[in-house]
């Protein structure tokens, strides 16, 4: 309790979350927010009615303030944001602005919170709208907007509450944290989205969860805003969902009819990791859902063929995600799991979180250069290289050397490594050799197969089709001739792939040897190439 | 030196019409330039002269393509003719006077190292990707009456690709869009299909009468956007990357 000089220069008492039941008479209130008038009113209390009628007087500013502002649980207003600090002159009494907890309060929150999770995909489905709702999908995905971290905003990502059972040592929501905490109810979040949506600030929904009570009942939870949202609301929009670890079967899969997409978090890429971080999950429990909606997959894929209307379960596939740099894990590690995740259980992305040190626990490492944001974006490319590129884990990491190098891309590493594939003959080797060379991707190589039908290629075309030359041109030949005379030799090559501004090794316009210097390539360029390889594109394509 | 240079509509009927004219009065290909628009000062020619967009003519021309070159190939040339470049009418004229000239016409698109088709292919690309753009960029806000309304400046004309996919998205919804620079509304009214209004201008006004609801959803969409960023991730050079300046006037979080 704190008191503030009002107007009047009387003394007035703040009070803070206080029940509203003792109010019995009515008065005048003065409502500071950082020693700012915020507002004033009038109470009185009506006798017949047994009810309060406010006669407020609000200042030009508060004007602007009170259209963001809710009526609390009696004719109050309260700004949006904040509970329960009032003053009231002359009298002491009980008093609470807001017994509800104003909406854009509850979102911070619950945004806050959910923000952790790296998913926020609207990709993988193609519907259209069938005219009688709202809302349809396109496969590529949309991005909204773009927070201030570079993250692309595509879905409304929310948590349904961040009341958790579990005590996990990595999580902002912990049981045992002191933070603020919120829940939505399912009506809520669905006027959001729709509202949201209607406004095209958003894609879809993500709705994950800390768990209340139990597994079972929020799924529940979850489940009964996805159909109110999906059947009420007629909302034909991307939904995806978590799927709870430990929530019953049946829950799960009717959730997974009604939603585009469902993931379970891996949270840690090992057993161990995991008993050490998260004492109250373990590696049975998050997979088991994991098969649970792989079969769900598989089993409504062969339906469809059959029943050509029949509900399609998860369409847009599962995903999940892990945490990078909380534990001992090394690269290879993470990467064989990741494999094997995508071989075994079907997934369409498997998403990786750098640790972002939230909690003080003795158990977590500390990170003095922040994030391990250089890490995750190698483990992103190698992820892109098992998909897109042909390549196995194998091939770009072993037991020896578990780590990705820091200076150099999954892809150029490899290639230096394999020195004895190369060059490579743009206009005769096949698609699969073609998308191992370094700068060149898999557009770029579609484009290449295709040309090369109707005319031997140069590497003027192939600059027009977007090969990124620099990088290209140590390892390829254009009708059996390099670009430049340069060697393939593993020393040669990296250095100039590492040289500051990865300039050509000539100049264009005569052909000059470039100084070489014992000092440039390493200091400065590494620094640099670090530096450059932290913008990332957008991941969630 | 040109010997002609066809000016027309800045339209798919206006290009196209000009491409027939140019077979009907049995040009010189190689020396003849198709301009979308007024003819700039740079360009000179022994003759020039403008085409009248004639739907007979469109129509022929769309068929020719159609059975030609495919549908894929139809697709690109109408997005290419909706980029702002100088050159889009010209490069598709000369796309098509080479795919005729080619004895497998189906192969047309493959044939990358043609700088006319590879200027197609850039333009359409462009325009492709500004559209996606929008999808997503694009902000709408509900006036008093439950319209939506939205202003867009693209750089190219693309405001008919995004109503499609607005009445497909919100097929109960009025909603219209604005392209501020060529002053062209999309109207969609509830349940119907869009229609296109060209040379009307917005009532800059209409943006003071927004509905009740309206400042609390941008102020709650506001506060979700703070909230979704990690402050230890923060990099402003990629959010631009991914988010160009150019687009952030027209989007409320922005403001």
């Amino acid at each position: 309790m704190t008191e503030i000089d009002n107007k009047s220069g009387e003394r007035g008492t703040v009070h803070q979350k206080v029940r509203v039941k003792n109010l019995t008479f009515g008065g005048q209130f003065f409502c500071f927010l950082k020693k700012e008038l915020v507002f004033f009113m009038t109470l009185c209390y009506n006798e017949n009615s047994r009810t309060f009628v406010q006669r407020g007087c609000m200042s030009d500013k508060l004007k602007k303030i009170k259209r963001n502002m809710q009526p609390a649980g009696f004719s109050a207003y309260c700004p949006v944001g904040f509970t329960g600090i009032v003053i009231c002159m002359g009298m002491t009494m009980n008093y609470c602005v807001s017994d509800t907890m104003p909406m854009a309060e509850k979102l911070g929150i619950l945004a806050d919170a959910a923000k952790y999770d790296v998913a926020c995909t609207s990709s993988g489905v193609e519907k259209n709208g069938d005219g009688t709702g709202i809302g349809n999908a396109i496969s590529a995905g949309i991005c909204h907007s773009f927070s201030s971290d570079g993250r692309c905003i595509s879905l409304l990502k929310i948590l349904l509450t961040n009341e958790c059972i579990f005590d996990c040592k990595y999580c902002i929501n912990r049981r045992s944290n002191d933070v603020a905490r919120a829940s939505f109810t399912p009506k809520e979040i669905c006027d959001l989205t729709i509202q949201f949506y209607r406004r095209n600030y958003i894609e879809g929904l993500f709705l994950s969860s800390g768990i209340l009570r139990s597994p079972d009942y929020t799924m529940e939870l979850i489940y009964q805003t996805v159909f109110l949202l999906r059947t009420e609301y007629n909302f034909q929009g991307y939904i995806h969902v978590k799927a709870i670890p430990g929530a019953d079967k049946k829950l799960i899969y009717q959730a997974g009819l009604l939603a585009d997409r469902m993931s379970v978090n891996l949270e840690l890429p090992t057993a161990e990791g995991l008993r050490e971080l998260a004492p109250n999950k373990t590696r049975d429990k998050i997979l088991k859902p994991m098969k649970l909606i792989r079969n769900g997959i598989i089993e409504s894929k062969n339906e469809i063929t059959i029943y050509k209307k029949s509900r399609q379960f998860v369409p847009a596939g599962q995903s999940t995600q892990m945490i990078v740099g909380a534990t001992r894990e090394n690269d290879y590690q993470i990467m064989t799991i990741a494999e094997a995740l995508y071989n075994q259980y079907n997934l369409k992305r498997v998403f990786y979180s750098a640790f972002v040190r939230v909690n003080d626990d003795t158990s977590l490492p500390v990170l003095k250069e922040g994030p391990p944001l250089l890490r995750e974006h190698r483990l992103y490319q190698a992820d892109f290289l098992l998909r897109y590129y042909g390549f196995r884990t194998s091939e770009l990491l072993s037991e020896e050397r578990p780590n990705f190098n820091v200076l150099l891309d999954p892809k150029c590493n490899w290639a230096l490594g394999h020195l004895e594939l190369f060059p490579m003959e743009i206009n005769r080797a096949d698609y699969s050799q073609l998308l191992r060379i370094p700068g060149i991707g898999v557009k770029s190589a579609q484009r290449i197969v295709k040309a090369r039908r109707s005319g031997n290629l140069g590497f003027d075309d192939l600059k027009k089709m977007g090969v990124v030359l620099k990088r290209a041109l140590y390892f390829i030949t254009c009708n059996g001739k390099m670009m430049y005379n340069t060697k393939i030799e593993e020393n040669y090559i990296s250095r100039n792939l590492l040289s500051p501004k990865e300039l050509y090794p000539f100049s264009k316009d005569s052909v000059t040897y470039r100084q070489l210097n014992l000092f440039d390539d390493m200091s400065d360029g590494g620094n640099e190439f670090y530096m450059k390889s932290r913008e990332r594109s957008c991941m969630n394509g | 030196m040109y010997e002609w240079i066809i000016y027309c509509e800045d339209s798919l009927e206006g290009v196209f019409t000009a491409i027939y004219e140019t077979y009907e009065f049995k040009y010189n290909h190689e020396r003849t330039y198709i301009q979308a628009g007024e003819i700039s000062n740079y360009k000179l020619a022994e003759h020039t002269r403008y085409s009248e967009a004639d739907p007979e003519k469109t129509r022929k021309v769309a068929g020719t393509v159609l059975r030609e070159f495919g549908m894929d190939c139809y697709k690109l040339i109408c997005r290419a003719l909706a980029s702002y470049e100088e050159f889009k009418a010209d490069s598709v004229y000369h796309m098509i006077v080479h795919g005729l000239s080619m004895k497998k016409r189906r192969n047309l698109l493959n044939d990358l190292s043609n700088s006319y088709i590879l200027n197609v292919f850039k333009m359409k690309i462009e325009v492709c990707n500004e559209i996606h753009h929008l999808y997503g960029f694009l902000r709408f806000t509900e006036i008093e009456n439950g319209l939506l309304l939205a202003k867009i400046g693209p750089k190219n004309n693309i405001i008919t690709f995004l109503a499609a996919h607005f009445e497909d998205r919100f097929p109960l919804e009025n909603f219209a869009i604005y392209d501020e620079t060529r002053e062209l509304f999309a109207v969609h009214p509830a349940g119907k299909q869009f229609i296109i209004v060209i040379g009307e201008k917005i009532d800059e006004n209409v943006f003071n009468h927004i509905s009740r609801e309206e400042e609390l959803y941008q102020e709650l969409f506001k506060t979700f956007w703070k909230c979704i960023a990690i402050q230890g991730r923060k990099n402003q050079k990629l959010q631009t990357q991914m988010l160009p300046l150019r687009f952030r006037d027209y989007m409320m979080e922005f403001r």
